[in-house]
């Protein structure tokens, strides 16, 4: 055992002082993982948990232990999700940033060659960095031009003689004189349900972005933006209908909070569905994933705490920590060993100035990162958190459904113990097609947020179609509705996923991420390729998003596409071949990774 | 042949194009940006046309002197090595 590190944090377990988390951590340990006795547990109904532990997962349960172990035990240099029997092909050539602590940053970071990595994070060729950079500075010289000459046709403050401007500007510079230029690949109107295929109306534009028109005309384009994993964005069907019947039963909203008037039926139902989705013991639900975020935290979190958060993590995620105002340490994006050390170091310094032991510690991750198509190493991050006895509290937004061979998330992806995870958090914003967000955990975590939570105490509640559409999306996962319709559009997605990351590899793009993460960036770098691949695609009837400068560091602008389990291969072929296209056309073909030569199959339904 | 040719500047206009961002730029900007480079282009080309050759028989020259001159220091790079 590394000595001094890891004495210190019993030592501050000890004096903590919060209630929930600790039963939580004092639970997962009982599950069986680690035999060692804790003393923490101090709640009597805590004996009883363990059995309902694994209950609700018996029908896999014996398989994840077994993956635990496996996954556990070489947890720090092991490569999981073979024990999966995920197949991943060694010919994609996939290289990693995994583990490679050495390194500084994720896209920065030495490509090494492990084959057996899933994830991929190619170093961005030397030109293409200087080009890049050049580009944006001459947007920078001539946009300050332009506005040095012209007045810009916004509206202006009067009579603020002596103030100091209310704007920031730099950002209001940067959004009228770069993003402007591009401004009509974003916030495209649109005017049909989101699904495989969306109509976008059309719009034009006569004095360079500054004000749009509407032709009048719409566009069918096949739908690459949507977070609509599972395909639940439907207008008819099961989930559709049933919605409609909960509007006619519960009406529309109720308006209110759930502490007063905001709670019925409906919610007791979907946070009882939620909880038994994810094979936890409770769960809550809040009308808005972001607030669940950004008003969770603070609730958990206090001056004093210390959490380490991955660089990559949502700004909701963000804005909680600076809400709690808890010392936040980052670390690298997905580097487990960059992990340990920002852990171990603050482990030992404890609190800067007085050096006093944290009250707690938290690592906040995701499950799926939206901007870089990554997983997160959960067993290496549980059996860290389990080393350091810190608590883990795991954004599940964009995995839920998305991810693991029965759509529970990157739990179920690696096969891991849902009490391992102290706090659950996720979105029903995306898989579910629908809005709003969870906390799942321990009963006493639920308990403890339904009280203090600002999101549940002020917020109002779900509307009911709302909820359920979520559960009825959920039971039709589960396969509650008596078919494998749930089964299927999980297998479809991750064929869907495979397969387009596959041919996208094999041409020879650069791609970031996990191989069976539907969230694909195929990074363009330069401001000017943005635009014009996105109008390109559109042209050709495929809606799909750029991602540039502030949500990306300045070189990476990319495309994001968004996998869905409604998309068909043929529809997939006809984006593969546009892509090959454009790649040619624009220059994208930056990978100097080994291709695979062969014919990348479609996987077989059945398997 | 000459539309393989046609194609390949074709191809390399648009590389100019997406390398100087000139596709998002007004057309006045882009005028500024492409004058810009020309004269740029024309002052290097013109500068290395006039003085390059003066400049490089100069320095073959100085440089030859070295060598025909520098029998020692040959001789002394010979014992070092
Ligand atoms: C990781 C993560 N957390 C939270 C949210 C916020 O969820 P919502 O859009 O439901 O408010 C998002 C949304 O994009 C997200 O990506």
């Amino acid at each position: 055992m590394k000595v001094g590190a890891f004495r210190e944090p019993e030592r501050l377990m000890r004096r903590e002082v919060a209630v929930v988390p600790k039963v939580t951590a004092g639970r997962a340990e009982r599950c069986g993982y680690e035999d060692e006795a804790n003393g923490t547990v101090t709640v009597g109904e805590t004996c009883r948990r363990p059995n309902m532990a694994t209950e609700g997962l018996l029908s896999d349960g014996a398989h994840q232990l077994k993956t635990f172990a496996v996954n556990g035990k070489h947890a720090l240099n092991v490569v999981n999700g073979k024990a999966n029997g995920v197949v991943h092909s060694k010919k994609n050539g996939h290289v990693t940033a995994h583990c490679n602590g050495t390194t500084t940053g994720v896209p920065q970071s030495e490509p090494k060659k492990k084959p057996h990595s899933k994830e991929s994070f190619e170093e961005v060729p030397l030109v293409t960095a200087v080009t890049t950079y050049m580009g944006f500075y001459l947007l920078v010289v001539l946009g300050y031009l332009n506005q040095f000459l012209f007045a810009p046709p916004v509206a202006k403050e009067r009579n603020r003689k002596g103030y100091v401007p209310l704007y920031n500007r730099f950002e209001q510079f940067y959004s009228r004189y770069v993003y402007r230029r591009i401004r009509d690949c974003w916030n495209r109107p649109i005017c049909s349900v989101p699904g495989a295929e969306v109509v976008l109306k059309d719009r034009i534009t006569h004095d360079y972005g500054w004000t749009f028109q509407y032709t009048g005309l719409e566009k069918k384009c096949l739908n690459l933006g949507s977070y609509n994993y599972l395909g639940f964005a439907e207008a008819t069907g099961q989930c559709a209908e049933d919605s409609i019947q909960s509007i006619k039963k519960y009406a529309c909203a109720l308006g209110s909070t759930s502490h007063e008037l905001g709670t019925s039926p409906i919610h007791l139902e979907l946070e009882e569905t939620t909880a038994r989705f994810l094979g936890v013991e409770a769960a809550i639900t809040f009308g808005m994933g972001f607030a669940t975020n950004a008003l969770n935290l603070p609730c958990l979190l206090s001056p004093g705490c210390l959490v380490i958060s991955d660089e990559k993590n949502h700004a909701s995620l963000i804005l909680g920590l600076r809400l709690s105002g808890a010392t936040t340490r980052v670390f690298k994006h997905n580097n487990m060993k960059n992990l340990e050390k920002v852990l171990r170091t603050a482990v030992v310094q404890g609190q800067p100035k007085t050096g006093a032991p944290w009250k707690k510690i938290f690592i906040v991750a995701e499950g799926v990162y939206s901007m870089e198509g990554s997983l997160v190493h959960l067993p290496e991050v549980i059996a860290l958190k389990k080393k350091y006895k810190a608590y883990l509290f795991l954004d599940e937004a964009h995995s839920v459904g998305a991810m693991g061979p029965r759509g529970r998330g990157v739990l179920d992806y690696y096969g891991v113990n849902p009490h391992d995870v102290d706090v659950l958090m996720g979105t029903f914003t995306k898989s579910f097609g629908s809005a709003g967000g969870y906390i799942a955990g321990s009963k006493e975590l639920v308990d403890f947020l339904r009280v203090n939570s600002h999101a549940a105490c002020y917020a109002s509640t779900m509307a009911p179609p709302i909820a359920q559409q979520i559960i009825t999306s959920m039971r039709i996962i589960m396969g509650e509705d008596g078919t494998n319709e749930g089964q299927k559009r999980v297998m479809q997605l991750a064929r869907n996923t495979r397969y387009f990351r596959r041919r996208l590899h094999q041409m020879g793009v650069i791609i970031y991420g996990h191989e069976d993460s539907p969230v694909v960036p195929l990074l363009v770098y330069m401001f000017s390729k943005i635009g014009a691949v996105v109008r390109t695609l559109a042209k050709k009837n495929i809606a799909a998003v750029g991602v540039g400068f502030p949500a990306t560091p300045l070189m990476e602008g990319r495309i994001r596409f968004c996998l869905s389990a409604a998309h068909t291969k043929e529809q997939l072929d006809n984006v593969l071949d546009v892509l090959e296209d454009i790649a040619e056309t624009l220059g994208l073909k930056y990978s100097q990774l080994p291709r695979y030569k062969g014919v990348i199959q479609y996987e077989d339904e059945n398997k | 042949m000459l539309d393989y040719i046609k194609k390949k500047i074709a191809w390399l206009v648009l590389q100019y194009e997406l390398i100087t961002c000139l596709n998002m730029f007004e057309p006045w900007e882009q005028m500024c940006l492409n004058a810009t480079v020309l004269l740029v282009v024309s002052l290097v080309s013109y500068s290395s046309y006039v003085y390059l050759p003066h400049y490089i028989m100069s320095l073959i020259n100085s440089a030859w002197s070295v060598v025909s001159s520098g029998e020692e220091r040959v001789e002394y790079r010979f014992e070092s090595g």
